[in-house]
């Protein structure tokens, strides 16, 4: 019962950063109906970022809290400039060819891989080790890692944050109006433009988060962290139905308790099979997704 | 008058002609064996295996350009396939000890099926899910290898046999290079003849638009399963050559990066150019072999490369021949032959394009189509209410309404595009709901579009041509091993698809894409790729919309004339005057109920259209002032 809640644990756990990158897929594919496979690199760029303001500045000798916080938000400003800048000089003028926009994408996600491996070397490089993410806590029974909750939270809140966006606010209910007929939200006066690049900013600001907190999470960070990443996050955004903010959040916990689950109990080797199976599985027996899509139907 | 000069220049130049001979086997057999002997004949075994290696990853690109470049597929874990063609001939020569040259067509077989079962249940969702399946199935199946202890798991297959043909054996680099040429040649001859067969022509529709695709007739859930079953087939024979130099085999040799790659050779080679993916994977290999710091950047730079080329030049290095079928327009250069042929000439007095002899459904003036109570309800919206209607062969009826009255919907329903939630719908005796859109089709039920959806990469003839396909009884076994029946029905279907479009008075620009034209000409190719199905039933979605007057009196001509071979012809318009000079009969559709039927003028008269169209209170002139 205790192994089976801790897998559980973990699962939410991963289950988080899959559904917060998901969020950004899922808003991209939502407006534009194109798959940015570099968007699971963005997520690479922002950890190294955080890494260097962490070990090779100043910012590391201030105390634990104030000096995430400060990398974060570094890191979180940077990835949002070079997402709108991929978007303006590089994705902007293929958004109506999209067989090259993901060509292009899927360019950009090794030419990223690329760039850091030449500037941080093809080693892994290491967090500072925080005592938070290494003590644990008796929650009802189990042991649980103390940094596990601060992900899951962490996550839970920033979630709680987009869907009253994207229900709440007017840029919200323009982006949803936008997913459902192009035309007919410009015609009512919606700037696309800008709301593609709102899509892209929020989406690099969640990426970065990401980034960011498995850096603190998992201590070890690597140039290939990305794009697996990426894939998984956006088998879990069509897994709970694309273009659907509530149906990120499920698909993204759902992945990561099934990987956790096939590690724990199956094989660690055979767990990214068994995603990308779950995928097909569910992409035949239900192409809408388990919440549904919320992308208009197109002929 | 440019575009019949460049027919000609393609006519006569000498790389069309080379890539005739590069459909032909001994042709492009010879090609390749040709440069292994000379690379042979410089005695360098570096070299051998460097060319072996670009042998392999132009087989891939080939492979991947059939499903990719052709049908527009973004297949990205190509190597999946590459992985199970060069595991059955390992596990066939290693454990079962056959010989070499048998694993290749079980390696073959194998990964075709492998490819219908991946490919039946992901080709028919919609094109991008596809991307991330591919790079799913290319992880499964390289974890699969991984831990399979039987196939040595982690560690591989070892040692591969050297190829043996009896007794004698391909045991040095220069006899290795000499087998490798040869499988290129194969590779190269069969997907050049893919490419220029109906069948290539099909798949380039689909890339361009698949929707439009099925409705104009082509089976594309059958044509996307081919060209991806085709191009794992072809990664196969690339995994076949692979096993046949290695030493060894083993999962890290099939990583999603080698996907990758490949899709690089195929983007910078130019999507659908044979020859591109031939000097994309030669520039691949060789580069960086001749310059260091290249190798160590190679990912960086190609990336770099990819993003650049697809940015400024989508078509890549070589790009693609438009039109393949340039040498086969006799009819083409009869239509130029007199220097009158401009965009200005009224079209000719429509002749009627001679079809092969198709047994008409029903009599002329008999009921053709039979709509029966069809009801069409999206949501709590009832587009569609209990429509009963009947279009008799050889006469036009004109269907009209306000905006949103239904006739759209309408003609989906009849073109199988949405099934009706009740009711039926009869083509003479067949029925038609509940059957798919390129069944329909072939049925003889040809429509346009409200929305011009025309084949944007494609000519105006070749568009033409697309329709053309359901009538073809040709198959894969003909484009691969027939080229000379794949040519005769070539040149009959460019015949035919010229003649329509000189009946339509744009003949001379057959070699245009659709960009270049104006509203009114892409209307009338929608006109002729209809007909060019052979249609019984013509269903045109307001095809008088953009066009002025005298291309209007040209339009009620064609029309007629086409009516008048016993086609029945179902149009939609809001010009009511050219509704009342054509239609035998109009039909008026509003909020999804018809409201009347009967001759054109009295239906205008009638007061329940007037209030369709003006309200209720007001009276006023019938002009159609929609």
């Amino acid at each position: 019962m205790d192994t089976l809640l801790q897998t559980l644990v973990s699962g939410l756990t991963v289950g988080s950063f899959y559904a917060l990158v998901a969020l950004g897929y899922t808003m991209v594919y939502g407006i534009v109906r194109l798959i940015n496979f570099a968007h699971g690199d963005l997520v690479m760029v922002a950890a190294f970022i955080g890494w260097f303001v962490l070990d090779r500045t100043p910012v590391g000798d201030l105390p634990p809290v104030p000096q995430i916080a400060i990398a974060a938000a570094i890191s979180i400003s940077a990835t949002v400039l070079i997402s709108l800048g991929l978007l303006k000089f590089i994705y902007r003028s293929l958004i109506n060819y999209p067989l090259g926009f993901m060509i292009v994408a899927l360019s950009v996600a090794f030419a990223l891989q690329e760039i850091i491996k030449r500037v941080f070397g093809a080693g892994d490089r290491a967090y500072p080790p925080y005592t938070i993410s290494t003590e644990s806590i008796d929650l009802l029974g189990i042991t649980v890692n103390r940094m596990d909750l601060v992900v899951i939270g962490l996550a839970a809140s920033l979630m709680i944050g987009m869907l009253y966006f994207v229900n709440r606010t007017q840029t919200g209910m323009a982006m949803r109006a936008l997913a459902v007929d192009h035309d007919a939200a410009r015609l009512m006066g919606i700037n696309v433009k800008a709301l593609i690049a709102v899509a892209f900013g929020i989406g690099a600001a969640l990426a970065a988060v990401t980034g960011v907190l498995s850096g603190v999470y998992y201590q070890r960070i690597g140039f290939e962290m990305g794009f697996m990443l990426g894939l998984k996050a956006f088998t879990a955004a069509v897994v709970g139905g694309i273009g659907n903010v509530a149906g990120a959040m499920v698909g993204g916990l759902l992945i990561g308790v099934l990987e956790a689950g096939v590690q724990g109990y199956l094989s660690g080797t055979w767990s990214d099979a068994f995603i990308f199976g779950t995928l097909i599985l569910v992409l035949y027996l239900r192409p809408r997704g388990l919440l549904g899509e919320r992308v208009a139907e197109s002929t | 008058m440019s575009a019949l000069a460049s027919a000609h220049s393609m006519l006569n130049s000498g790389s069309l002609k080379a890539r005739m001979a590069m459909t032909s086997i001994l042709g492009a057999v010879s090609f390749t064996v040709i440069i292994a002997l000379i690379l042979m004949g410089l005695g360098s075994s570096y070299w051998m295996v460097i060319a072996i290696s670009v042998a392999t990853y132009a087989t891939m690109g080939l492979g991947l350009n059939v499903v990719l470049g052709y049908a527009g597929l973004l297949d990205m874990g190509y190597a999946a396939f590459f992985a199970i063609g060069a595991y059955t001939s390992a596990i066939l020569t290693v454990n079962l000890e056959w010989n070499y040259f048998l694993s290749i067509p079980i390696a073959i077989i194998v990964t075709g099926l492998a490819g219908i079962v991946i490919g039946y249940p992901t080709l028919r969702l919609r094109p991008d899910y596809l991307a991330i399946v591919t790079i799913g199935f290319g992880e499964v199946v390289r974890t699969a290898f991984n831990n399979w202890q039987y196939v040595g798991a982690s560690r591989g297959l070892y040692p591969l046999p050297n190829p043996e043909l009896f007794g004698f054996k391909f045991d040095t680099p220069d006899l290795q290079l000499l087998l490798t040429a040869v499988l290129l040649g194969l590779v190269i001859a069969f997907v050049n003849r893919l490419g220029i067969s109906h069948i290539g022509r099909a798949w380039r529709a689909i890339r361009d638009d698949d929707f439009a695709a099925e409705v104009v007739g082509i089976p594309t859930l059958r044509l996307k399963i081919g060209a991806y079953v085709m191009g794992g087939a072809i990664g196969a024979v690339a995994g076949a050559i692979f096993a046949s130099r290695s030493v060894a085999i083993d999962p890290s040799n099939f990583t999603l990066f080698v996907s990758v790659q490949i899709l690089m050779i195929v983007v910078l080679g130019g999507l659908g150019s044979v020859r591109g993916v031939l000097l994309a994977a030669t520039i691949f290999v060789v580069l960086p072999e001749i310059l260091r710091e290249v190798q160590e950047y190679r990912t960086l730079i190609f990336s770099l490369l990819v993003i650049v080329m697809v940015k400024y030049r989508p078509s890549g290095l070589i790009g693609e021949r438009v039109s393949p079928d340039a040498a086969a327009l006799p009819s083409l250069n009869a239509v130029g032959s007199g220097d009158t042929a401009t965009v200005a000439e009224p079209p000719g007095p429509p002749e009627p394009v001679e079809l092969p002899g198709k047994e008409p459904r029903v009599a002329r003036g008999e009921a053709l189509l039979r709509i029966e109570k069809v009801t069409q309800q999206f949501g709590g919206l009832t587009a569609l209410d209990d429509v009963s209607l009947t279009v008799r062969s050889g006469e036009v009826l004109g269907l009209i309404g306000p905006n949103g009255a239904g006739k759209t919907t309408l003609v989906n329903a009849i073109t199988g595009v949405r099934k009706p939630t009740s009711g039926e719908i009869w083509l003479g005796d067949e029925k038609l709901t509940g059957t798919k859109p390129h069944r329909i089709a072939k049925h003889g039920v040809a429509r346009t579009f409200q929305a011009i959806r025309l084949f944007p990469q494609l000519s105006a003839i070749d568009n033409v041509i697309a329709g053309e396909y359901q009538a073809a009884h040709l198959g894969v076994v003909d484009a691969l091993l027939r080229p000379r029946r794949e040519r005769r029905h070539q040149a009959e279907t460019v015949e035919r698809a010229m003649a329509l479009l000189d009946q339509l008075g744009i003949a001379d620009s057959a070699l245009r894409t659709p960009a270049e034209l104006s509203y009114a000409d892409r209307r009338r190719i929608e006109i002729a790729r209809a007909l060019a199905s052979d249609p019984e039933l013509l269903i045109l979605d307001e095809p008088a919309a953009g066009m002025n007057p005298s291309e209007k009196r040209d339009l009620v001509e064609i029309l007629r004339s086409i009516a008048d071979r016993g086609i029945g012809i179902l149009l939609i318009e809001h010009d009511m005057p050219l509704v009342t000079r054509i239609s035998d009969r109009a039909a008026v559709l509003d909020q999804g109920r018809m409201i009347a039927l009967g001759k054109p003028d009295a239906v205008l008269r009638d007061q329940r259209v007037i209030d369709a169209y003006l309200g209720s209170a007001s009276k006023g002139d019938d002009d159609g002032s929609a």
